[in-house]
């Protein structure tokens, strides 16, 4: 039995093609893992929103003090209602101004818009402390775990297991009433140690997989250039459900910091973060119900940028639903 | 309704069956295509296939070839969103895609059926084994039980009845693949089983219904090695005693081998050539086909050294070669770019090729 | 199974003991302690003394440790320190409430959540898909004492369809004991169904793609049969764990809510006895919660040996 194969050569061998059907490879375009990333969340119309709206987010509480109409301490008509205006001699000047409310005044005669964007600076400051807090003590508590292994993994990993059994908020009010009162400081750190857990479990999956592969790394490799592409992408791999997770809980620690301040637990009364702002609403909701609402609003809208925006982050990085929760 | 169906088609059946000329299954010009984002995927590219009855035919291909969507395209249960979007399938003279979603639903599973590859997967973790093939025997055999939601879902919560029909039935084809204790593994569920066991599951609720055609994707890749043998053996077997034609589909050479009487050689969308499987493996003609039985390592010429086909399988989207096999192909002319091969004669007993460098006219070279 | 049933039970109950002893020397450690908030200005050292010995407080911790045990174990939970009520009497009143709460909420919750999640995902890409997508969205944006503020607004001020304050107990009737509850349990429900129903549409849809999927085309099985009888049951397993964990959302929910609406639950006394640093009665409420968390956690994971047939049965056979 004779094949042939080979044996009769045409004009054409193998991998050879006339002129006019040459084709430049059309090999399969490289995606950095940041193209990959922004074709996902541009493509994704329900995380552009997310997108647009964290950067309005940030950018009121970075600019807050030039975006505001009015001063903070600024009081004008009592409880005016949303879209109205008060009379008045606000500056000072001996004449009548009209002064223009776009969401109405509280109690004390605050506007509520600048309330709101100064509460964005608290709130997302206080978010952010929070969510540093979480992360810090959550990677060294994920890393020892997973690198050391053995009796210190056990622990720590009953350790996070006994955590998960307290919901965040009880968990949060335990620790204020442990640390003596109110008070932003001891807000965050009681937030913030909440949500230990997630973080903790995360990186440790991610040390314990990048343990993994550096042995079949040093198995296989050969060259060099291996492994410096392997770092290229392995470690986007690796921080990316770290992101996507800090994306994530960003707007869980403004949820439960509004919950805390809402029960009377949080910040004190003079830190005017949007969960204060609701609560100090909530007694005149059925003669001024803006004063609530518009907090809440804002909460809402902000919450829901960052899990829209998270969300599309985690179908651009590819990562499985499990791997980072979300609540 | 599906009673009614089938007892319609095999009336027709009857009286095709009757003009000898019909073969059981007959794939005439077959396009099916995928769009894409980058363009239209033509998986299948007029293709014609046909089988006999008490045939076994070989459909070889490597991963990329089409074969997986040309299977699928047969049983009508291609993925969203490809579709076919010419040519034709005869089953027992009557085309498939003339027919309603309903007629379709009738078929499969009963006159034709299939098997997967991976039998780890394809079977529901939450029905037993004996509920799974049970119910391929209540839609498409007259057993008196009810296929309505509301039956199906009783059945799912309490099980299915012991003694009924159906289940009974199960039994005996759990005992037909050789899986011992079958009464009592009946009632088992898949995780239970093991790898060789599962695959025969599916090839026992495959031919539950006694189809007329059996369509086994990949059936032992899956699979051990020795398993592999086993099953093979087992579906020769049973092809007699269910009266069954089978159309394997694989890339293992060895698979056809060891079952086919026909083969046809599958390449980029394309058949590149049929014949008897000895013939085949006697007197490869096309191109493609020598280059694979040369790159396989065979015992009775073990000193043979091994040839690889050089390149990859081509993206099939848009392909600009007539001939889709030209850019690898050691014996390639400019015609074999420009003018698509028909298919010729090249040996025995309906032995052809889709090459412009073969068949008669190679004679006169 | 019985292993695996044993072990989980087993992992409960150390839980619980953790957490109680967390609670023990947690409660211990606050700064200024229950005896001077109690006392306030009125406290001399004599009286900060005799109420630390009546509260046993001056007790070696070990024996204070052991009598709490022992307390517990015999379901013995003291008094409130304010009050000088029983504090089960007290923990009784407020549990019902909170519990009815939770109940409607998860009930409406999982309602709404089941169906929604399977429309979803059998209508990919179609506008009720991105209708549920985006309402799932915002349910899980607004924080449940949000919602019922916003309820409370609508249904009570504005069209004054509902009570906004107060509880009806059962015993008064059911359609009053319902009306008190239906808008916190809805306020609570939303957010919890929210993400429910999220994890209803992803799960089918992956069961969707699964191989047996096709194989059950392939057989001719009709499309609902299919979807309920084929794909449902794989696509629920990760819906019951996602419903058991976020019951503490639920638990969450309720605490916050019972504020806006005024009821007088277990978040009322949990949030009163913190500022009044009644221990007593907030390490009990704190058990309370622990406890039922743990053990929806261990319901969730007993009710896996129903719906997945690879945990009842264990591993493979030859």
């Amino acid at each position: 039995m004779n094949t042939e194969f080979g044996e009769n050569r045409g004009t054409y061998g193998p991998g050879e093609v006339p002129p006019e059907y040459e084709q430049s490879a059309v090999a399969e375009e490289f995606t950095t893992t940041r193209q990959r990333l922004v074709e996902g969340v541009l493509g994704d119309r329900m995380a552009l929103f997310g997108a647009v709206v964290i950067l309005l987010f940030i950018l009121t509480a970075a600019f807050a003090p030039y975006i505001a109409p009015y001063g903070e301490e600024q009081t004008f008509g009592f409880m005016k209602e949303p879209l109205s205006s008060s009379q008045g001699d606000f500056d000072d000047d001996g004449e009548l101004e009209q002064a223009f409310h776009p969401l109405g005044t509280d109690s004390f005669g605050h506007d509520i818009l600048t309330r709101l964007i100064y509460g964005a600076q608290v709130s997302l400051l206080v978010a952010l402390a929070t969510l540093a807090v979480a992360f810090t003590f959550g990677t060294a508590i994920g890393i020892l775990a997973g690198y050391h292994g053995g009796w210190v993994d056990s622990l720590l990993m009953r350790y996070v297991d006994f955590q998960w059994a307290f919901p965040e908020l009880i968990l949060g009010v335990a620790i204020i009433a442990l640390s003596g009162g109110l008070g932003v400081v001891n807000v965050v750190i009681a937030i913030g140690i909440a949500y230990i857990d997630d973080f903790a479990r995360l990186i440790r999956g991610e040390v314990l997989s990048i343990r993994e592969e550096e042995y079949i790394m040093a198995a296989q490799t050969v060259g060099m250039s291996d492994v410096r592409i392997m770092t290229k992408e392995i470690l986007p791999n690796a921080v990316a459900p770290l992101i996507v997770q800090a994306t994530l809980m960003l707007p869980l620690a403004i949820l439960a910091e509004a919950g805390l301040s809402f029960l009377g637990l949080g910040v004190r009364p003079t830190t005017p973060t949007w969960g204060l702002l609701l609560s100090d609403g909530r007694q005149f909701i059925s003669e001024a119900w803006w004063i609530s609402v518009m907090p809440g609003l804002a909460i809402m809208l902000t919450v829901l940028a960052f899990n829209m925006f998270g969300d599309g982050l985690r179908d651009a990085f590819d990562i499985d639903e499990g791997e980072v929760e979300a609540r | 309704m599906n009673t009614m169906d089938s007892v319609d088609s095999s009336a027709e059946a009857t009286s095709a069956a009757e003009s000898d000329a019909t073969s059981l299954l007959e794939v005439a010009g077959l396009r099916t295509q995928f769009p894409t984002s980058r363009g239209t995927v033509i998986a299948v590219d007029d293709v014609n296939l046909t089988v006999e009855r008490g045939e076994i035919v070989g459909l070889v291909g490597e991963s990329g070839s089409g074969k997986s969507v040309f299977a699928q395209s047969i049983m009508g249960i291609v993925d969203h969103p490809g579709e076919i979007v010419g040519g034709d399938i005869r089953l027992d003279g009557e085309s498939l895609l003339d027919k309603s979603d309903a007629a379709l639903e009738a078929l499969r599973g009963g006159r034709l059926s299939m098997i997967f590859q991976d039998p780890m997967n394809s079977l529901n973790p939450t029905l037993t084994v004996g509920e799974q093939i049970a119910e391929t025997v209540r839609l498409h055999q007259d057993v008196g039980e009810s296929v309505s939601l509301p039956a199906e879902l009783k059945r799912k919560l309490l099980g299915a009845t012991k003694n009924s029909e159906a289940w009974r039935r199960a039994i005996e084809m759990l005992e037909a693949v050789e899986i011992p204790e079958a009464e009592s593994r009946a009632g088992d569920y898949p995780h239970e089983f093991s790898g060789g066991m599962r695959q025969r599951a599916m090839i026992a609720m495959a031919l539950s219904c006694e189809p007329d055609l059996l369509i086994a994707d990949e059936p032992t890749t899956a699979l051990d090695v020795t398993v592999q043998a086993q099953i093979l053996d087992e579906l020769r077997d049973l092809k007699d005693e269910f009266d069954t034609s089978i159309l394997i589909i694989t890339h293992d050479l060895a698979v056809v081998s060891e079952v086919c009487d026909r083969v046809a050689v599958m390449y980029a969308g394309e058949i590149v050539e049929q014949a008897d499987a000895r013939e085949l493996f006697d007197n490869p003609r096309h191109p493609y086909t020598q280059g694979l039985i040369a790159s396989t390592p065979r015992l009775d010429a073990p000193n043979d050294r091994l040839t690889p086909i050089e390149g990859n399988v081509p993206d099939l989207i848009d392909i600009p070669y007539a001939c889709h096999f030209a850019p690898r192909c050691p014996e390639a002319e400019r015609e074999c770019f420009e003018i698509a091969p028909d298919f010729r004669p090249v040996g025995e007993d309906g032995h052809e090729a889709a090459c412009l460098r073969r068949g008669p006219t190679e004679e006169q070279l | 199974m019985r292993r695996y049933v044993l072990k989980r039970v087993a992992h409960a109950v150390f839980i619980m003991w953790l957490v109680a002893t967390t609670v023990f020397f947690g409660l211990r450690a606050i700064p200024g302690g229950p005896v001077s908030a109690m006392l306030g200005q009125e406290s001399t050292p004599e009286a900060a003394q005799a109420l630390r010995q009546q509260l046993g407080l001056n007790d070696p911790w070990y024996v204070q440790y052991s009598d709490w045990m022992v307390d517990l174990a015999t379901f013995d939970f003291g008094q409130s320190l304010t009050t000088s009520q029983p504090v089960a009497e007290l923990v009784m009143q407020a549990a019902p409430r909170t519990a009815s709460i939770g109940a409607v909420a998860v009930v409406v919750g999982l309602g709404v959540a089941v169906p929604a999640g399977i429309v979803s995902a059998t209508r990919k890409r179609e506008s009720v898909d991105y209708l549920a997508t985006v309402a799932a969205f915002l349910g899980l944006s607004m924080p449940a004492f949000f919602v019922g503020i916003l309820l409370a607004l609508v249904f009570g001020v504005w069209l004054d369809l509902l009570p906004v304050f107060g509880y009806t107990p059962l015993a008064e009737g059911v359609a009053p004991w319902l009306e008190s509850i239906l808008l916190p349990g809805v306020a609570v429900g939303l957010p919890y169904g929210a993400v429910v129903m999220r994890m209803m549409r992803s799960s089918l849809l992956e069961v969707l793609d699964e191989p047996y999927m096709k194989t059950a085309l392939a057989k001719g099985v009709g499309s609902r049969v299919r979807l309920y009888k084929h794909a449902l049951q794989n696509a629920l397993i990760p819906v019951v764990t996602v419903a058991g964990i976020q019951l503490a959302l639920v638990l969450v929910g309720s605490v916050t809510v019972e504020l806006v609406f005024g009821i007088q639950g277990l978040g009322r006394l949990l949030v009163d006895s913190m500022l009044d640093r009644n221990y007593p009665v907030t390490q009990v409420v704190i058990l309370l919660v622990s406890a039922v968390l743990v053990f929806t956690n261990l319901a969730v994971d007993l009710a896996y040996t129903a719906i997945d047939p690879r945990i009842r049965y264990g591993g493979e056979s030859a």
